[in-house]
């Protein structure tokens, strides 16, 4: 059990580490700004903003519209010189229909926040059936192979 | 005898821990005391000047005093717009003794069909209260934009979104199409207290 408690802990913690500090990082508000001269550029089909951001479950989208015109990006709508917050309260992959991209649409991508507890959860989801197979190949493969190495009796 | 009670204890010690985290989730959420999104810092919704179901010439700047519930849509649509006014006419009828704070007003995106009568008859329907504008489509195209209101398909395909502008006629809060009617009640009674 504890073998495998050590395995499983080894690969998760291997796994987390190359993932880097972005899924384990607190709920917090994260600024997205639509600079000032955005519908201009839009209109020209260039890109202003860059796509593909990651989210953490909790984490709240506050859109900053520093640009002369109102601007919407999914349930949002924000005048100019104003903001609007969104809640990410669900692990999901989103692409909202937006206003400030030439493609009119925005991908985010929302995770489930790796806390400690989650870090654990897994070491231990992942060991304890390694530990009890690992437990069962010591009872069963063991002693087979201990009986093999028995001296034939003398007749 | 004493390893296989010990590895026992500990397994049970493991499955104990793993069951706690299974059942305790410890992601924290954030508290918001509004349910719509909320804009900050409130600004002065975009006025115009349009014609009304009555076919009089009307200005949104006329109905400050009153919360106003504002939602585009298009008279001969059969599922999104019909749904949304009856869910603000739920929203006024929810407020109980507050009801005449509350405004519901509807633009139409469907300059083309949407003549004043046939505005009057849609919003009727749902709330005679209601207050509908249309106009042709150089009036109305100005207004879709101050709203960020995408208009295509002749008005049949629009943005969907409900605004609430306070009484001093500033945009407050927005609402994706299918809110809950109660949610909205709740953020218009807040915003009647003070927060």
């Amino acid at each position: 059990m504890l073998v495998g408690l050590l395995i499983a802990g080894i690969v998760s913690e291997g796994a987390f580490q190359s993932m880097g500090n972005t899924i384990s990082r607190p709920p917090q508000i994260v600024e997205l700004v639509i600079p000032a001269g955005t519908s201009e550029k839009v209109s020209n089909g260039q890109s202003v903003v860059a796509d593909g951001m990651i989210f953490m479950v909790g984490d709240t989208l506050e859109l900053i519209n520093q640009d002369s015109i109102a601007h919407t990006f999914g349930p949002l709508f924000v005048p100019p010189g104003s903001s609007a917050r969104l809640s990410l309260d669900t692990p999901e992959s989103l692409a909202f229909s937006c206003s400030f991209e030439p493609s009119q649409y925005f991908g985010l991508d929302v995770r489930e926040a790796l806390s400690p507890g989650t870090r654990i959860k897994g070491i231990l989801l992942a060991g304890i059936p390694m530990g009890l197979l690992l437990s069962v190949y010591s009872v069963i493969a063991w002693p087979f192979k201990e009986q093999k190495k028995i001296p034939p009796t003398p007749k | 005898m004493i390893k296989k009670i010990v590895l026992i204890a500990l397994s049970c010690i493991v499955l104990l821990i793993a069951a706690i985290f299974l059942l305790f989730n410890p992601t924290k959420r954030n508290e918001h005391n509004f349910n719509g999104s909320i804009i900050e810092p409130p600004v002065p919704a975009a006025d115009f000047t349009l014609t009304n179901q009555d076919g009089q010439s009307a200005s949104l700047s006329e109905l400050r005093g009153k919360y106003l519930l504002i939602f585009f849509g298009f008279t001969s649509c059969l599922d999104e717009c019909p749904a949304t006014m009856a869910i603000l006419s739920q929203v006024r009828n929810g407020l109980d003794e507050n009801v005449d704070q509350a405004q519901i007003v509807f633009i139409s995106t469907d300059p083309a069909r949407d003549s004043p009568s046939a505005v009057k008859t849609f919003i009727d329907r749902f709330d005679p209260t209601s207050i509908g504008f249309t106009g042709s489509l150089s009036d109305l195209q100005p207004v879709w934009k101050d709203y960020g209101v995408m208009v295509m398909d002749s008005g049949e395909t629009h943005s969907i979104r409900v605004y609430l502008v306070d009484p001093e006629g500033n945009w407050r809060l927005t609402y994706a199409p299918a809110s809950n009617p109660q949610e909205i009640v709740d953020d218009i009674e807040l915003l009647i207290k003070g927060y």
